[in-house]
């Protein structure tokens, strides 16, 4: 079965916002006339990283992510692809800017055939992309980090001893 | 990791916007300005009041603008390395700062160095030799340093000095070379003079610190991988160095972010004791004079160091000790 995911509007629309503040932010007193030297230089190094960020987001909203029994896909300006036989790595990480350790987000890093796919919780049906790539890291028998194996189970994905995950 | 640095960054520079104006704001609280205090202090003296002087420098200094205009027209400054015009001594809050900041710098940087060359050596044996003799002694003299203030060790320091040796141990350089360039005679006096502020100064600090390492090895040291590692044959320097230790360090290096701001505003009782030439009494005039510019300029910086530092405690924190990620578990 095909399945298509991607990262929406409505998903995407607090990382558009932390892109335009913080470019606008870092950009304005050069804008309006500071010389490009000390403090400005470092803002203008800072407004550089979230020019790249907002990039970054909006390649993020024309990705289109498919999933079948074979391979992920991943269209973005091109097409690229992992054949599930050719999974050679996965990891699941938690980010968080929090000292408590809550309101974080999850990353999905995939590699193989050559690419590196990247997925973040915010795109849709996160879990299934992460069910699936389980799945295929247990066929092929990969070694996953403790750090992934447990936020894997934070996602309610069951690894049982077979290897099938549930 | 682009997201989080993003993420950070912009959270840095919202946290310092909202602290730039909550100072503008508080230092303006209480009635009157910097003018209102001088008109008293010229009344008080019997001297007349020249009204044009007093709205020539509410018009120069910009105080007969809104509040927000004030603070706007500040940080649009600020962001350019133009702290303003500290109303107090009439002359650019960089060249206020000037050698004072210099002074300051050298002090607290040595204080640090000086707490944790002390408090390694000793928190470790301390840990080490848990109920020994040397640790019971090396607590008790811990215990009394956390305890006694550091303005009053400085006064008995001061006072026995005075009594004892003759001599003023107050400043950081001798008199003599006050307002002089900088020579090779000026910096062994200063590295004279450096002693005892750095011992009263970081009394406490080592004491501390020297508790939390303490603790901190101590929980290290009872845990169960250590016993397995003693139990397999490990040598018992080496299975210290190399486990509990690494883990015990991370006191040390969460401090960076509490220390970096002391490095600029550390000791302003002491300061004013023992008549260091460091930026605490500098901040402490302009905070009891109202000159906002100055002292905004102060508080900015630190909140600055504040924010930076914490960032790099975490980074390091994350390079240091293997349990600690960026990137980690979802609890």
């Amino acid at each position: 079965m095909i399945t298509n995911h991607g990262y929406s509007l409505v998903n995407l629309r607090a990382d558009y916002f932390r892109a335009f503040v913080g470019f606008n932010f870092c950009f304005a007193p050069y804008v309006l006339g500071a010389k490009a030297a000390g403090g400005v230089l470092i803002l203008l190094g800072c407004a550089a990283l979230f020019a790249l960020y907002g990039l970054r987001t909006l390649c993020r909203q024309f990705a289109r992510i498919e999933l079948d029994e074979q391979k992920i896909t991943m269209k973005i300006f091109k097409y690229r692809a992992i054949p599930w036989e050719k999974l050679t790595d996965l990891s699941l990480s938690y980010f968080t800017t929090w000292r408590s350790g809550g309101n974080g987000w999850m990353q999905l890093r995939l590699k193989g055939a050559g690419h590196t796919f990247r997925f973040e919780s915010n795109l849709s049906d996160f879990e299934q992309v992460v069910l699936n790539s389980v799945r295929a890291a247990m066929q092929n028998k990969l070694e996953l980090s403790s750090a992934t194996l447990r936020n894997i189970d934070a996602l309610n994905i069951r690894i049982p001893e077979s290897g099938q995950p549930a | 990791m682009l997201n989080y640095f993003a993420r950070r960054i912009l959270t840095m520079i919202l946290t310092l916007l909202v602290v730039s104006a909550l100072v503008f704001v508080i230092i303006q609280l209480p009635e009157g300005d910097y003018l209102t205090s001088y008109i008293a202090e010229l009344e008080s003296q019997g001297e007349a009041v020249d009204p044009q002087k007093i709205a020539y420098l509410k018009e120069e200094f910009g105080l007969d603008k809104p509040v927000w205009l004030q603070y706007l027209s500040w940080i649009g400054g600020v962001v350019q390395g133009d702290f303003g015009r500290s109303i107090e001594f009439d002359l650019p809050v960089t060249e206020v700062i000037g050698e004072v900041f210099v002074f300051s710098l050298i002090l607290n940087f040595s204080i640090i160095v000086f707490i944790y060359i002390v408090a390694f050596p000793i928190g470790v044996y301390s840990a080490t030799h848990q109920y020994s003799w040397g640790d019971h002694g090396l607590t008790f003299v811990g215990f009394i340093g956390l305890a006694t203030p550091n303005f009053l060790l400085a006064l008995i320091l001061m006072f026995l000095a005075r009594k004892y040796f003759g001599t003023s141990i107050g400043g950081l350089v001798d008199p003599s070379f006050e307002n002089q360039p900088w020579t090779f005679d000026k910096i062994l006096s200063l590295l004279e003079h450096l002693i005892v502020p750095v011992v009263v100064i970081g009394t406490s600090g080592t004491a501390g610190m020297i508790r939390r390492l303490r603790a901190n090895l101590l929980d290290e040291l009872h845990k169960q991988y250590v016993v397995t590692a003693r139990a397999k044959g490990l040598p018992e320097g080496k299975l210290l160095l190399k486990y509990p230790l690494r883990m015990a360090l991370n006191p040390f290096i969460a401090d960076i972010g509490n220390l970096l701001p002391q490095v600029i505003s550390g000791a302003v009782i002491v300061a004013v004791i023992m008549d260091l030439p460091t930026t605490g009494p500098v901040i402490l005039d302009a905070l009891t004079s109202q000159d906002m510019f100055l002292a905004g300029s102060f508080l900015l910086f630190v909140s600055l160091l504040t924010v930076v530092g914490m960032f790099i405690s975490d980074l390091l924190l994350a390079v240091l000790d293997p349990r600690i990620r960026l990137e980690g578990t979802r609890k």
